[in-house]
């Protein structure tokens, strides 16, 4: 905001309230601080008394009113409005209605040349009295889309573990030379048909007719369960399409959605760390809901969750699916629908990470313009379930497709969860960090920031949820100048089936997430540990209070781990080298994985078995 | 090209008092009589609940062909039924007030012009459509924007007062006053005292103007100035183009009568002196006091009021559901019959036989000359 | 509202948070249950309890809606504009 730039306003404050008259003093000095020049009046003045002065003052350009609603209040402020009329001072004054339940219809009912609610930024009001548009102020203050990796440089600080991922990540590459599998094979497919179907120049019946044969090869890649779909167009158990009666009933949903255009601040005084919710009802309708509503709560950012038998089958549905379980079903058509339905500034993220569609879903996700996806190999390997060969070869290919659609990625260090250390689980992250800057990609780091089995049995946590994940914090940014996204989502295993306490584990892991300026977090919805159904849309919204509520209350304020964080950051360092160079010795990244040197059996991680021995050379 | 429509306000004494009924109730009969209706709000009308207790709202419906003047945001939702003829520049909280015309049947959400030269505007442009009647839906106790209709209705209610005997005081002295005599043509300095909009003003028997500093008579500091300067025998009346205090009169009436005795004060029009009173049920009295005392009253402009229509329901406020509201009523009958024996106008229940007199009080208006 | 099913409103499901007085946390849930199902809810669940001392801490929930179902408030939404549209 330039000052010079702001013409003067003289400004009237009228708390019309007996008592409230806060939200007018703090404006009163907001509009000073901006050179206006402001007059404000006492409180509880008679109607009569407040016209009479208001006469006597000369060149006012706003007349600001607060008052709460109550009995009666309607036809004062009605009167208000006529006597500064009639006394003629609406001529010269534009006059302008705040207070908790005022809304827009109700200023116009009252006569008022605008009205400003519960939850308006005081920034709104000012703006609006500057003659500004807000909208575009508030959206690059904070709902704006950011690029995660822009403020990162991925330049090394440590060179001992520099020089074992290059001497790793070179080996992954030879090794993918000449080698395919089914999942490639679709992806390629899949490009070529969304580039026909979107061609111009073409006919429809000759995109018909170039897809149809595509398809047919398309088909030779899939499962049985998706073949059923392509020939004989059965779909499979729990999944319907939506009538098209109620797509058109969704397209006017989004339509309607799209209006709101009032969204609440989640950060206080920074901009980071962005917030990311998942979404996944199964429904694309449900997910709209959710979508539209963490978006007006606040959140940055949303990322698409499929349903886990999406990993283990080769080859994509088609078509607006609904999906009575969890996770909602991957099509062209779904995510479509879905991205239709977001605000211009709301980060999209579609995770491909762990399974037999991996690069596909990269391929559909970049061609619809989606922000971010989300790869790792070693975690879909090890605790996703995908071969690790299979997924090697496809976690490649999908880095490249990611880097080709410049779309940045996450790698969830999930393993975690399973019980493998942490150390061992960043040796892995770090791998495919690596890999990918190498393929031209943007890798983004996601730590978990949770209470995992191996922490419980090692202790590390008995005192404190903080100074280990500061450590692990700590311990990756000492090695790369990579963004950061502890996840997935934050206090993962803290969470209790206890809204509260749930709520509150959220908003202290934020807390912690804001204090080290991390780039993005995800946060879980206050049921999320509930497992018997489906999360609920205002437990979603109890979680973004909780955020924001700390975020509020620390500002630029940090947290103080103990010197124990420190003592864990260096044992995780030392932890990273030694499995790193583990894997550099044994010379195949893909046996490395089979053989458990990024997470064995004993730590609770299994090789996968989905696609195995599906690669092939070619 | 304009037509010669008349204008008809409608004027609530407060929420709920049964404006939109009547507003409903001319443009059905106006549809049905081919009477080309053009219709706006100064507040915010057809939505069906009421923005403030929560309580349902009579909804507009409107006929093809039918003109109306609403605001940008609540055309948005009709855009298809709705042709837009005119964006004007006349702005509001909902945005800029749009002229269109329906290409269907079906609810709108009126919201139009918020202050008088605004509905001015909206006035003319409706014209411009060729409308044969215009609607004035209004807001709340509001009145000041609709001085610029030909004729006014006046809606009251039990949501005014549930006291039926304050109710009748309150529309006896609006009567009183909208019934003040007009400044005539026969009077003196008729058209220049149109042109003061910014003083008072005191004309003298020589046929001189002194202007005052104030537009309005509101503070002490005026009306002690204003003493100072009229403590002269020989001037007329003194002429107050903006609000006047019903506080101030009262004075006037009780200490000052001796200085305005067989004087005039002219006030600019009803609304002013309406808008000026703490309890417009007092008025009826002061206005009698003046004038028992020599001191006239009259008014610059003026309008006519075809009925007064009333309303036996109200919202209560419903203490065991802590904020929410219900429909309750007084007696209707009574209501009825002590309005219609202390009222001149024609009283109007609405949900009654008797609404066809308010229609023949319409169609009279409508066939008489223009102002 | 008139006439409409407000539950209709309800985007998904609908959670009683209380207190309830009783023996042990398997007659709590007994209880929290029997209170949804007088209340009318056909699905309902615990989503969370807790025991102690006099009672149970609860936080009940009815499905009024599970993704995948045909939602009121989704034909509500629309069906206002059509109401709107066709007059």
């Amino acid at each position: 905001m330039d000052n010079n730039t702001i013409k003067i306003k003289r400004v009237l404050l009228v708390p019309l309230d007996p008592v409230h008259d806060v939200a007018l003093k703090i404006l009163n000095r907001k509009l000073r601080d901006r050179g206006h020049e402001t007059i404000l009046l006492p409180p509880d003045i008679p109607l009569e008394e407040i016209i009479s002065r208001l006469t006597e003052i000369d060149n006012l350009d706003f007349i600001l009113v607060s008052r709460t609603l109550g009995y009666g209040v309607a036809e004062l402020l009605g009167k208000f409005i006529d006597l500064a009329e009639a006394a003629k001072i609406r001529d010269k004054a534009k006059i302008v209605l705040g207070g908790k339940a005022i809304t827009p219809q109700l200023a116009a009912e009252l006569g008022f040349d605008k009205g400003f609610g519960a939850g308006t930024d005081f920034d709104e009001i000012i703006a609006f009295i500057e003659g500004r548009e807000f909208l575009r102020e508030r959206d690059s203050l904070f709902r704006k889309k950011i690029s995660i990796p822009a403020s990162h440089n991925y330049h090394y600080k440590n060179n001992r573990i520099r020089r074992l991922l290059n001497e790793i990540t070179d080996e992954i590459i030879q090794w993918g030379e000449n080698k395919s599998s089914p999942g490639i094979e679709r992806a390629k497919l899949r490009e070529n048909m969304i580039t026909i179907s979107q061609d111009d120049k073409l006919t429809d019946e000759e995109k018909n007719q170039k897809i149809k044969v595509l398809k047919e090869k398309y088909i030779a890649y899939c499962d049985e369960k998706i073949v059923r779909f392509y020939e004989r167009g059965l779909l499979p158990d729990k999944v319907r399409k939506l009538s098209s009666e109620e797509i058109g009933k969704l397209n006017l949903y989004i339509q309607q959605q799209k209006q709101n255009i009032n969204f609440k601040q989640m950060r206080h005084m920074q901009l980071l760390p962005l917030v990311f919710v998942q979404y996944g009802t199964g429904c694309p309708i449900m997910d709209i809901a959710h979508i539209k509503t963490s978006e007006a709560w606040g959140a940055d950012g949303v990322f698409h969750f499929d349903p886990s038998w999406g990993a283990r089958t080769e080859g994509l549905l088609e078509g607006i699916l609904s999906h009575e379980e969890d996770g909602s079903i991957i099509t062209w058509e779904n995510l479509a629908k879905i991205k239709s339905s977001l605000h211009k500034e709301t980060l999209w993220t579609v995770r491909a990470h762990r399974g037999l569609n991996t690069p596909e879903t990269t391929v559909i996700a970049g061609r619809l313009g989606a922000d971010l996806t989300k790869i790792h190999i070693v975690y879909g390997s090890l605790n996703g379930g995908t071969d690790p060969a299979r997924l090697t070869i496809d976690g490649l290919k999908a880095i490249q497709f990611a880097a080709k659609y410049n779309m940045p990625f996450d790698e969830p260090t999930n393993e975690e969860l399973g019980g493998v250390p942490a150390y061992k689980s960043f040796a892995g992250l770090l791998i495919i960090a690596d890999l990918a800057l190498k393929l031209k990609a943007q890798p983004i780091l996601k730590p978990l920031f949770c209470y995992s089995p191996d922490v419980m049995i090692s202790g590390k946590m008995d005192d404190n949820y903080i100074d280990y994940n500061v450590a692990k914090i700590k311990s990756l940014r000492s090695i790369i100048d990579a963004p950061i996204w502890p996840g997935e989502p934050i206090g993962f295993m803290t969470h209790s089936e206890d809204r509260v306490q749930s709520t509150l584990s959220t908003a202290l892991h934020s807390a912690l997430a804001i204090s080290l300026q991390v780039d993005a977090i995800t946060i879980a919805s206050s049921d999320e540990a509930y497992s018997r159904g489906p999360i609920s849309l205002a437990s979603r919204i109890d979680t973004l209070r909780g955020a924001q509520e700390v975020f509020r209350f620390l500002g630029k304020a940090k947290i103080k781990p103990t010197g124990k964080a420190k003592e864990y950051e260096k044992e995780i360092t030392e932890g990273i080298e030694k499995t790193l160079e583990k894997v550099a010795k044994r010379g195949s990244f893909v046996d490395a994985l089979y053989e458990g040197l990024l997470g064995s059996p004993q730590d609770g991680a299994y090789p996968g078995r989905a696609g195995r021995d599906t690669v092939f050379e070619g | 090209m304009e037509s010669n429509s008349k204008v008809i306000g409608i004027l609530g004494t407060a929420k709920n008092t049964g404006k939109t009924t009547t507003f409903n109730f001319l443009l059905e009969w106006s549809n049905s009589e081919k009477i080309k209706p053009g219709l706006t709000s100064i507040g915010y009308d057809g939505e069906d609940i009421d923005n403030i207790n929560g309580l349902p709202k009579p909804r507009i419906f409107i006929e093809k062909g039918n003109t109306i003047a609403t605001a940008e945001q609540c055309l948005f939702p009709l855009k298809d039924r709705i042709e837009i003829i005119e964006k004007t520049s006349v702005n509001t909280a909902l945005g800029r007030v749009i002229i269109g015309k329906a290409k269907k049947e079906g609810m709108v959400i009126l919201a139009g012009p918020n202050k008088g030269i605004d509905l001015q505007t909206i006035i003319q442009k409706l014209k411009q459509q060729r409308v044969e009647l215009i609607l004035v839906d209004g807001a709340l106790n509001r009145m000041i924007p609709l001085i610029h209709c030909d004729a006014l209705i006046i809606a009251t209610g039990a949501s005014r007062h549930t006291d039926i005997g304050l109710l009748v005081d309150e529309i006896e002295s609006m009567t009183r006053v909208f019934n003040l005599p007009e400044w005539g043509k026969e009077d003196i300095y008729k058209d220049e005292i149109r042109e003061y909009k910014n003083n008072i003003l005191i004309f003298q028997k020589n046929g001189c103007l002194k202007q005052l500093s104030g537009h309005s008579l509101l503070s002490q500091k005026t009306f002690s100035n204003l003493i100072s300067i009229i403590n002269d025998p020989e001037y007329d009346g003194v002429y107050i183009p903006g609000i006047i205090q019903e506080t101030i009169l009262k004075k006037i009436a009780d200490k000052y009568y001796q200085l305005f005795q067989g004087k005039t004060i002219i006030i600019n029009n009803p609304t002013f002196l309406l808008i000026g009173s703490r309890e417009i049920n007092h008025l009826k009295d002061l206005i009698g006091d003046l004038l028992n005392k020599g001191i006239n009253i009259k008014t610059l402009y003026n309008l006519p009021i075809l009925a007064v229509t009333i309303n036996p329901f109200y919202p209560k406020y419903d203490r065991l559901r802590k904020g929410s509201y219900e429909m309750a009523s007084i007696d209707r009958l009574q209501l009825h019959e002590q309005m219609t024996g202390r009222v001149t106008f024609p009283v109007i229940n609405i949900k009654e036989k008797e609404s066809s007199k308010l229609l023949m009080e319409v169609k009279k208006f409508l066939k008489s000359g223009n102002r | 509202m008139n006439g409409e099913n407000i539950f209709n409103r309800i985007i998904d499901s609908l959670d009683i948070e209380t207190f309830i007085v009783c023996q042990s946390e398997e007659e709590g849930r007994r209880i929290g249950l029997a209170i949804m199902e007088q209340l009318g809810f056909k699905d309902a669940d615990i989503v969370f309890i807790e025991f102690l001392g006099s009672g149970a801490r609860i936080r009940i929930r009815a499905n009024i809606y599970k993704p995948g179902d045909s939602y009121g408030w989704f034909n509500l939404c629309n069906q206002k504009r059509d109401k709107i549209k066709n007059g």
